[in-house]
């Protein structure tokens, strides 16, 4: 500790970088008692009965969470792990599957889910299809698709977007040039001992990848549990799940009903909090058990019709994201589209003027994400930059806590904060609370970019008489672009699609596109809310497509072989 | 969202229309009420401390024409008086209510909101929590031109009297349309709609409560079921309401088998509805505005040949209001806006069925010729053939109670 | 010009590497410092260039040309250094790998004095390739010219023809001391082969009494 400070305080670290340092600690520190003591404070403050919460029936919205959160994750992973056992076979599809996933992740999850929503409801699309081809059905059915009470619909648009997500995660384990020359060996191996292909993946790699990927798996689970904009979106409405029972509490005129929804946020934190525990400390290494049970049978033939259908699934996941894309186009620039016809009756760009009558929205989502996602990378570089190499791994640790704790806890605090400083319903609020949002995605990118870096670049570039500025914006930081470029991309994506910040500490008055999208997808109007879905969908695509061309320039294949850094198997 | 209440018109409340006229003349007069934040100052005075000014509508979001004529409305005072008019889109105004009790409650004197477009129970809530700015309808010049007369709801809002804290904005009155070649009678009473969504069960339905138009059909059903309307009127008591709820509990239990979705699911507001009936996957739609489906056929949203129509006996109907928080920070342009909604250009605008067809609150024989005439509108189709009466809206108190009890049996 | 240095004693996280030694390299000298691998020669190099890592310690004087640089940041030194391996910059072609070490002057002085230094090794057709393009060899001259472009005072060397093979090795040695003979600033280097020494008179070992513990593992 002693030797940290006195690192931090070394003439090459002093002055921009470890006051940054020292006020990003206060601050983020400030705002985590905040946000964990304040809602107590007010709770002791105004002392609101439990009555409302009593009486209220809590155990079945809590109840549908753990299913839907806990349904989505498990399929997300089993798929993922298929997938990433089929890709072992022909590694040359990496390069596809790695862009492919770089275009879901930017796809944000509301627009994905309203897009679903048309695809699927009873007066949907495929619907639409189906009764041309076999003239039935005559009318939309009377079935419950879409706000299913069961979450299922809910589960799917969970489904398929955390696919991409864990896959993308799993290809860069696999990518990591130590790991995948081990892991390949010891899969080759058991194939010589007589397992099949797939039981050698459960024995010899999957355990290795999972405890690996467990973190990011938690992540998953989190969101599922709190997600609110998606719920509400597509899942149930009469008996919600518990993150969206809370927020129409705490949107409530009653201080009783307010503080329900308080308790109620509490519970949930406490469902996701334990199912991380256990997750985390789940003996994923018992994944191999199961295969050594069975004796190797030499003689199996392996089946490969179930193999193929797993090769074909990426391609489907990429074609469904591109149907959806393509039916909230035209269904934007639609006029009058009844039901049964498959392509609209009557083209307007109706939709499109609506939108484009609030450019103010587009411009405040724009300045929220840029600006916020700017400050949360210079706050994050500031740091690894003045943070000794031990640190980091703490700092790690944060994101991840960050990132698992339910956006309806910390808003809670924050919102109390800047009630006391009078911010409520200002941009301002909104801001910060988007830096807090898109801050551990930040810090899970750029820390192992930090912690792998080679210091020798620097080392040499100071012998050649390059002081500490230089040395980071002629060396370091141009060789770390690719990762740099990358981690503002998901950042301003992150900031997008954010919506309970904007909604609560924003009161209303800040509208972005996310917000629009989904006040516009109950307000009836179909093309207006395809094209607010749709702008939101673009505005993060454009960000990354225009910084996969900006990382693609900067790809050195670095000539320090030896690379040290932290082993970053959080 | 509880949205503005109508005012009804009781055979009762007939007789004393002097009465109504008096007392509200008397309340347009009184400058300085129990609400001491009131401080009214001469017109061009206002004016001119409005120029450049913010005002934060917090207004119902929900309906893509009501938006755009206020973003018309927003222009227009931009042009004349260099007011910025900002449409804060809400839907639940009880959030925003909630929200300037908070304020209120912290001493906050620079409040979120300028304006709300408010009735019913909401009003009643900030009302008596004394968080209304004014009484301003005195201040107003075009208030003169309202139709306190014909139109008594005008100033008295859900039964409580509006004592000038907030001003008439437009009519409403519930109202159904139905697409004419899938259902060439309408039903005209609770029995007829029973046999229809028997007859043709998963087509019919209603927003769910608490969404306004929800909990507008939900009150419209109890009135006609009701043992004892006169109750309805009364302040709400826990054995009145048990009395005069029981049939209309029945009824629903025996309804909603047959709704769509078998009653576990209901559409979230009256624009999804909408959707819904044009997708021919609803019979019949639910709206205030009695000339919403001519907007919507004249916007290509509905085919020709739908129709709008009412219940027999009447439906309920009321006023929609403005009215100012009392911690708003720009009163003064407050008013100037609520002044120029009152205007006969914007009130004409309003009731034009190209724009939004809001029923307008003026009394247009009181209009001088020229501004008569901007409120002649052609003849189109879809609109009400046959008006019914508007009844009276129940007492404020028995909305929320309302409310629970549909959500305790039908959506816990 | 000269390379003054008193330590008192260099200390690693686990042992103490060197207890109380001084020396001195005089101008155009070259200096071979030998010692068993994992004694700490590469760590006195990066103690005199000023870039020791935090957990390691020490304590000493360094002068250079009669002026005290013990406490002066890196970039403030002008000591070059070579490591062991190139340490070139990817992202930057040579051209401008070289570049950047040139001190501040014109930027046609600097381009130019990059195209001498490039004819000076018979590299000048590499001038726009990256270092992923070159070989070994190639890129250890490389190193040597961006290190003596950076006109250092002095010049340390870790082990730099280590990672070259050994016909090579020969020719790309005899290069390099030529060069620093021509520069005639002092340069120390560190190495284990034999081979390396670059004058047989000024040859520096390691001393083993200064050393804690038998086995000093780094």
């Amino acid at each position: 500790m002693v030797e940290a400070l006195r690192g931090l305080t070394s003439p090459a670290r002093l002055t921009p970088a470890a006051l940054v340092t020292g006020l990003v600690l206060l601050l983020t520190t400030g705002i985590t008692l905040g946000v964990l003591v304040g809602p107590w404070l007010v709770w002791l403050d105004t002392a609101p009965s439990l009555k409302h919460f009593a009486q209220q029936p809590t155990l079945r919205p809590l109840a549908l969470s753990l299913w839907t959160a806990g349904a989505s994750t498990a399929l997300a992973a089993w798929a993922t792990n298929l997938i990433l056992a089929r890709t072992m076979h022909t590694p040359r599809h990496h390069g596809w599957l790695a862009s492919a996933l770089g275009w879901a992740l930017a796809t944000p999850h509301l627009a994905f889910a309203l897009a679903l929503g048309w695809l699927i409801a009873p007066t949907g699309w495929l619907w639409r299809v189906i009764s041309q081809s076999t003239d039935w059905p005559q009318q939309p059915l009377d079935w419950t698709i879409t706000h299913d009470p069961f979450g299922f619909t809910l589960i799917a648009v969970l489904f398929f977007k955390e696919l991409p997500f864990l896959l993308w995660v799993g290809l860069a384990e696999w990518q990591r040039p130590d790991q995948q020359l081990s892991w390949h060996r010891q899969w080759s191996a058991a194939q010589t001992w007589g397992y099949s292909p797939w039981r050698a993946w459960k024995l010899a790699v999957a355990p290795d990848l999972w405890t690996r990927l467990r973190w990011p798996t938690v992540a998953v689970w989190a969101y599922g549990m709190g997600v609110v904009d998606v719920a509400m979106a597509i899942g149930p409405t009469t008996r919600p799940t518990a993150a969206v029972q809370a927020w129409r509490w705490i949107n409530d005129a009653n201080p009783d009903i307010q503080h329900s929804g308080f308790v109620l946020s509490l519970w949930l934190s406490g469902l996701v909090a334990g199912g991380a525990f256990v997750m985390a400390r789940a003996p994923w290494r018992a994944l191999s058990l199961v295969p050594l049970a069975q004796a190797p049978q030499r003689h199996k033939p392996v089946s490969w019709w179930w193999m193929k259908a797993i090769a074909k699934a990426p391609a489907s996941v990429a074609a469904l994201y591109v149907v959806l894309l393509a039916l909230s186009a035209i269904l934007s620039l639609s006029l009058w589209w009844p039901f049964p016809q498959v392509w609209p009756s009557s083209w307007s760009t109706r939709a499109w003027a609506t939108v484009a009558q609030s450019a103010d929205v587009v411009v405040t989502t724009l300045s929220l994400a840029v600006l916020s996602t700017a400050t949360s990378m210079l706050m994050m570089a500031a740091w690894f930059e003045a943070a000794p190499k031990r640190w980091f791994s703490l700092t790690h640790a944060w994101a991840l806590a960050w990132l698992i704790c339910p956006p309806l806890m910390w808003l809670w605090g924050v919102y109390q904060l800047a009630l006391m400083v009078n911010l409520q319903g200002t941009w301002s609020a909104v801001f910060i609370g988007h830096v807090l949002a898109v801050l551990p995605y930040v810090v899970l990118t750029l820390g192992p970019t930090y912690a792998s870096f080679d210091d020798r670049y620097t080392q040499a570039a100071a012998t050649l008489g390059h002081g500490y500025w230089s040395q980071r914006w002629q060396v370091k930081w141009p060789m770390m672009a690719g990762p740099l470029w990358r981690a503002a991309a998901i950042g301003f994506a992150v900031s997008v699609a954010q919506y309970l910040p904007t909604q609560w500490l924003g009161g209303g008055r800040i509208a972005t596109l996310t917000t629009e999208a989904l006040s516009q997808s109950s307000g009836g109007q179909r093309n207006i809310s395809a094209a607010w879905a749709l702008a939101q969908w673009v505005l993060p695509m454009l960000v990354f497509v225009w910084s996969t061309r900006r990382a693609k320039r900067h790809n050195p294949k670095p000539t320090l072989s030896k690379q040290t850094g932290l082993n970053s198997s959080v | 969202m509880k949205q503005p209440p109508s005012q009804t018109r009781t055979s009762a409340q007939l007789g004393s229309r002097r009465l109504f006229l008096q007392r509200s003349l008397a309340l347009a007069t009184v400058p300085f009420g129990a609400h001491a934040l009131a401080a009214p100052t001469p017109w061009a005075q206002t004016l001119e401390q409005s120029r450049g000014q913010t005002v934060y509508f917090n207004a119902w979001g929900g309906s893509d024409r009501i938006n755009a004529y206020i973003q018309w409305a927003a222009q227009s005072l931009k042009r004349s008086q260099q007011i910025n008019l900002v449409h804060v889109k809400i839907s639940d105004m009880a959030q925003t209510v909630a929200r300037i009790q908070q304020e209120l409650a912290r001493g906050n004197t620079d409040g979120t909101v300028d304006m709300l477009w408010i009735n019913g129970e909401n009003f009643v809530q900030l009302k008596r929590a004394q968080g209304l700015w004014g009484p301003f309808t005195q201040n107003l010049p075009h208030m003169r031109w309202v139709d306190v007369v014909g139109k008594p709801t005008t100033t008295i809002d859900f039964g409580e009297p509006t004592d000038g804290l907030e001003a008439p904005w437009g009519m409403a009155q519930l109202s159904f349309f139905a697409d004419e070649r899938r259902l060439p009678t309408a039903p005209k009473n609770t029995a007829e709609w029973l046999s229809l969504a028997k007859a043709q069960p998963g087509q019919l339905s209603y927003p769910q409560p608490p969404d306004f138009h929800g909990t507008t059909w939900l009150k419209q059903w109890l009135l006609q079921l009701a043992p004892d309307t006169q109750a309805l009127y009364k302040p709400w008591t826990a054995a009145a309401f048990e009395r005069a709820t029981q049939p209309l509990w029945q009824y629903l239990d025996a309804l909603h088998p047959f709704l769509w979705r078998q009653g576990r699911q209901f559409p979230q507001s009256a624009a999804q509805m909408r959707e819904l009936v044009a997708d021919q996957a609803l019979l019949i739609g639910v709206t205030f505005n009695p000339n919403e489906a001519s907007s919507e056929i004249a916007a290509g949203r509905l085919p020709p040949t739908v129709r709008t129509f009412q219940m027999e006996g009447g439906t309920i109907g009321n006023t929609h209001f403005l009215a100012i928080p009392a911690n708003a920070r720009a009163p003064q342009a407050a008013q100037v806006v609520i002044d120029f909604l009152l205007s006969p250009e914007a009130q004409a605008h309003k009731a034009d069925i190209r724009v939004w067809g809001d029923p307008t609150v003026l009394d247009l024989n009181a209009l001088s010729p020229a501004d008569r005439a901007a409120f002649a509108s052609p003849d189109a189709p879809g609109g009400l053939q046959s008006p019914q009466p508007a009844l009276a809206e129940p007492h404020a108190s028995w909305v929320q109670p309302l409310e629970d009890a549909w959500s305790r049996r039908y959506a816990a | 010009m000269s390379l003054k240095l008193h330590i008192d004693h260099l200390t690693s996280p686990n042992t103490r590497l060197l207890q109380g030694w001084q020396f001195d390299v005089a101008a155009g000298e070259i200096t071979t410092l030998m010692g068993p691998s994992g004694c700490g020669k590469s760590s006195l190099l990066l103690a005199i260039t000023g870039l020791l890592p935090d957990d390691f310690s020490w304590q000493g004087r360094v002068w250079l040309n009669q002026r005290e640089i013990t406490t002066l940041p890196t970039h403030q030194r002008r000591v070059g250094l070579m490591f062991q391996h190139d340490a070139l910059f990817a992202h930057m072609n040579v051209h401008d790998n070289l570049l950047y070490a040139t001190p501040a002057a014109p930027m046609s002085e600097r381009k130019a004095s990059v195209r001498r230094a490039l004819a000076d090794v018979e590299l000048s057709e590499a001038i726009t390739l990256f270092p992923d393009q070159l070989s070994g060899g190639q890129r250890t001259r490389i190193a040597l010219m961006r290190a003596l472009l950076a006109r250092p005072e002095a010049l340390l060397l870790d082990e730099p023809f280590s990672a070259l093979d050994a016909h090579l090795r020969e020719r790309v040695r005899a290069r390099v001391f030529a060069m620093i003979r021509q520069a005639r600033i002092p340069a120390l280097l560190v190495t284990h082969d034999p081979q390396d020494i670059a004058s047989p008179e000024r040859v520096l070992h390691w001393p083993k009494a200064a050393t804690d513990t038998t086995e000093p593992h780094v």
